[in-house]
């Protein structure tokens, strides 16, 4: 059975609707899923220039630990001694935040932080050691709070690795250490942040670029369906009617004989049954018309015989019998008019 | 089908096929045949009840007229 008119349209507009919500979702996921690696290749350009910002620091350090460390032994007046000292707890502190920095941008730089530890940790046991062999009075010891601080005591043990160096081995000690913790776990952690920023941003174009493929195929989709829903609608509502239409006009115009032979089972076929039954109608109606008519003028033809054949028989002096004989059978002819007339109008 | 109704549309094809180019004429021999029957032919539909007496007097109008060979095929 043919789908119904109202339900016909609202088929053509659900498959419209259905296809740009199609064409939206699909394009806000590509977008949602660009804007997410955006924002990935975002933290992983960070978090490299995170890393970065801390080796800058830590080699920092070191230098500013070498310069203590010299002028510690070449007894350097305390005012230059003092201004080292400083620097190298600028330096320290400025390290130490920066790998804070790396940790909570996301980077797994726990072994990195331990390995800053241990750099720190023998550097001040250098310094130590060369203001022992220089016979300062000045000693980096740490504090309760953690913190390495200058004192005249020391608190600092070294570790076995450590414990048997002279200055010398504990100078080469640092320096080990920091190329172990700049040159190794920093510059593998920023190269690692850097692949991922590059490979989200590479995959951050490809989303784009898909998006805006997948829009411009469902956009097209959807025209196809705009024009698939209009010519349907148009070859089973509007060709439809516009048959039913000239039928109309062929019956209006006295076309009695025209037949429509293109009924179908829907709202329009349901008009199209009406205006048959309505020619039907009118085509009967003209029928029992024309037969009305025709007993009008059938009886009128009779009437004027009789009355002539009365006219002739006053003037022949016919019988008074006679003459009532024919007003007798007009009045009959008469009673079938008015009986006939009555069937008509009871129709 | 009634016989009334075959009846009725057997000789009213007729009528109309013999006289195709005399509309006065056919609705002359439509009112005769209304007043010989006494009824309008053109009432009856398809699910009027058969009428024994209708069909008689229609039958006997077509006689009349001269429409014997209409009714041969609706007996």
């Amino acid at each position: 059975m043919r789908p119904r008119v109202k339900t016909r349209i609202a088929i053509a507009m659900t498959a419209l609707v259905a296809v740009n919500l199609l064409t939206a979702a699909v394009s806000w996921g590509y977008t949602a899923r660009a804007t997410r690696l955006s924002e990935v290749a975002r933290a992983s350009s960070a978090q490299a220039s995170a890393i970065e910002q801390a080796a800058h620091r830590v080699t920092r350090f070191v230098s500013d630990g070498n310069s203590l460390a010299l002028a510690v032994n070449r007894s350097s007046a305390s005012e230059e001694v003092s201004a080292r000292y400083g620097e190298i707890q600028g330096s320290e502190l400025g390290s130490d935040h920066a790998l804070q920095m790396v940790r909570s941008a996301g980077a797994d730089s726990a072994s990195a932080y331990q390995q800053w530890e241990q750099l720190r940790l023998a550097t001040y046991l250098w310094i130590n050691r060369e203001a022992e062999t220089a016979g300062s009075g000045l000693r980096l010891t740490r504090d309760a709070q953690g913190r390495y601080r200058a004192s005249v005591s020391t608190n600092l043990h070294a570790p076995l690795d450590l414990a048997a160096l002279d200055s010398a081995g504990l100078r080469n000690a640092v320096r080990l250490r920091s190329q172990s913790l700049v040159d190794g776990s920093l510059r593998r952690l920023a190269h690692d942040a850097q692949a991922d920023a590059t490979l989200a941003a590479q995959q951050e174009d490809q989303a784009r670029m898909m998006a805006a493929q997948a829009t411009l195929a469902l956009i097209a989709l959807s025209l196809v369906t705009a024009i698939a829903a209009a010519v349907w609608l148009y070859r089973s509502i509007a060709a439809p009617l516009q048959r039913a239409r000239v039928y109309a006009e062929c019956v209006a115009a006295g076309d009695l004989d025209a037949v429509y032979t293109s009924h179908t089972d829907d709202e329009i076929g349901s008009l199209t049954h009406a205006i048959e039954d309505m020619k039907n109608s009118v085509v009967r109606r003209i029928a029992i018309m024309q037969e009305m008519a025709g007993a009008v003028l059938v009886t009128a033809d009779d009437v004027d015989k009789a009355a002539q054949h009365a006219l002739q028989g006053a003037k022949s002096n016919m019988s008074s019998e006679a003459v009532a004989d024919d007003i007798v059978a007009v009045v009959g002819h008469a009673k079938i008019l008015t009986d006939l007339a009555a069937q008509m109008l009871r129709e | 089908m009634p016989e009334l109704y075959q009846l009725a549309s057997a000789i009213t094809r007729h009528l109309d096929s013999i006289h195709v180019h005399d509309p006065i004429g056919l609705i002359r021999a439509k009112g005769t045949l209304a007043t010989r029957t006494g009824f309008l032919v053109s009432l009856i539909s398809p699910n009027d009840p058969n009428d024994p007496e209708k069909v008689r007097l229609l039958r006997q109008a077509a006689t009349e007229l001269g429409l014997e060979a209409c009714m041969e095929g609706s007996r």
